[in-house]
């Protein structure tokens, strides 16, 4: 765990938006995120870029709707190793 | 003697006991023959079919390639499928072939040399530190609200094909950062780092798209002075 309040040189900001992917997508751990999220509520600058990057996530998983193969596809596929053999 | 005799005894049990065991292990192990494997395959391997579909749909934006690409996928799994370690990752090992054979193909299309793509998009990093630095986020919100999908779509198709591959793999298809690195065969840094650049570059696109467009508050238009 990386201390985020011992470490002056660090500054929060970067620290908190250099994770934002990681903390979006679920990857990073509970108390790294309660830390990110105490930083969000404190700090309107990355509240927005976090904001920002949240909504690409929904702007692109919008954009693709389940597909379902077509039957000539499943066919195809089916009986691929029934030819090889 | 007669505890050398014992010892002797008890060998031998043990000996057989090993023979015994020996001979029911490698019982278990006999290898699958091919018609087996092809049960196996067809069994465990087919139900991938309309993810992974999906995922070239995305990858190749046309529904031929998408076929042909899902095709190629499963000759190449089938023809390897004996190396595959039953229990491990399914999904990840045929989204691994599919991303690869997609990359490859996209390459020889382009006839581009096989650059990763990860040192060639700095100008739009350069690009996206400016953005942060205008402070237009509010605008940049109701301008992203109000962008269409197929914007959104063109952006990620002007990605090189790793970066769109990382970001539909995240994002859309919803792998961990960990089954990425192992699809793409990286260490999860370069899944990272290659995440943190398509990102940037999807956000100047889309911001481009905006000013062009008038998208947004008028701020969000005039802000920039953009080239």
């Amino acid at each position: 765990m990386p201390d985020f309040d011992d470490d002056p040189t660090m500054d929060e900001c970067v620290l908190a938006m250099g994770q934002v992917h990681s903390f979006l997508h679920g990857e990073l751990d509970e108390e790294t995120c309660n830390h990110i999220r105490q930083h969000l509520m404190t700090c309107e600058r990355c509240l927005d870029t976090y904001d920002v990057e949240s909504l690409i996530t929904v702007l692109i998983r919008r954009c693709y709707s389940d597909a379902t193969a077509s039957i000539s596809l499943r066919e195809r596929v089916s009986y691929l190793h029934v030819s090889v053999q | 003697m007669s505890t050398f005799q014992t010892r002797l005894a008890g060998a031998g049990a043990w000996l057989a006991w090993w023979v015994l065991s020996y001979s029911m292990t490698t019982q278990t192990v006999q290898p699958e023959s091919p018609e087996q494997r092809a049960e196996r395959f067809e069994r465990d391997a087919l139900a991938f079919v309309d993810p992974l579909y999906g995922a070239a749909l995305r990858l190749t934006r046309n529904p031929t390639d998408a076929e042909d690409l899902v095709q190629e996928t499963y000759a190449k799994a089938f023809a390897a499928f004996h190396q595959f370690k039953p229990g491990t990752n399914l999904k990840a090992w045929l989204y691994r072939i599919l991303t690869n054979t997609f990359i490859n193909s996209y390459r020889k299309a382009q006839r581009q040399p096989s650059v990763s793509g990860d040192d060639i998009e700095d100008w739009q990093l350069a690009r996206a530190a400016e953005h942060e630095s205008t402070g237009l986020k509010s605008a940049e919100m109701s301008a992203l609200e109000a962008m269409p999908d197929t914007a959104v779509s063109e952006a990620l198709a002007s990605l090189t094909p790793e970066f769109r591959a990382v970001v539909l793999l995240s994002d859309v298809e919803g792998f961990a950062y960990k089954e990425i690195a192992e699809i793409m065969g990286t260490p999860i840094g370069t899944v990272m780092s290659r995440l943190n650049r398509a990102r940037a570059a999807l956000r100047v696109k889309l911001a481009d798209y905006a000013a062009e467009r008038g998208l947004g508050t008028a701020d969000s238009a005039s802000g920039k002075d953009g080239s």
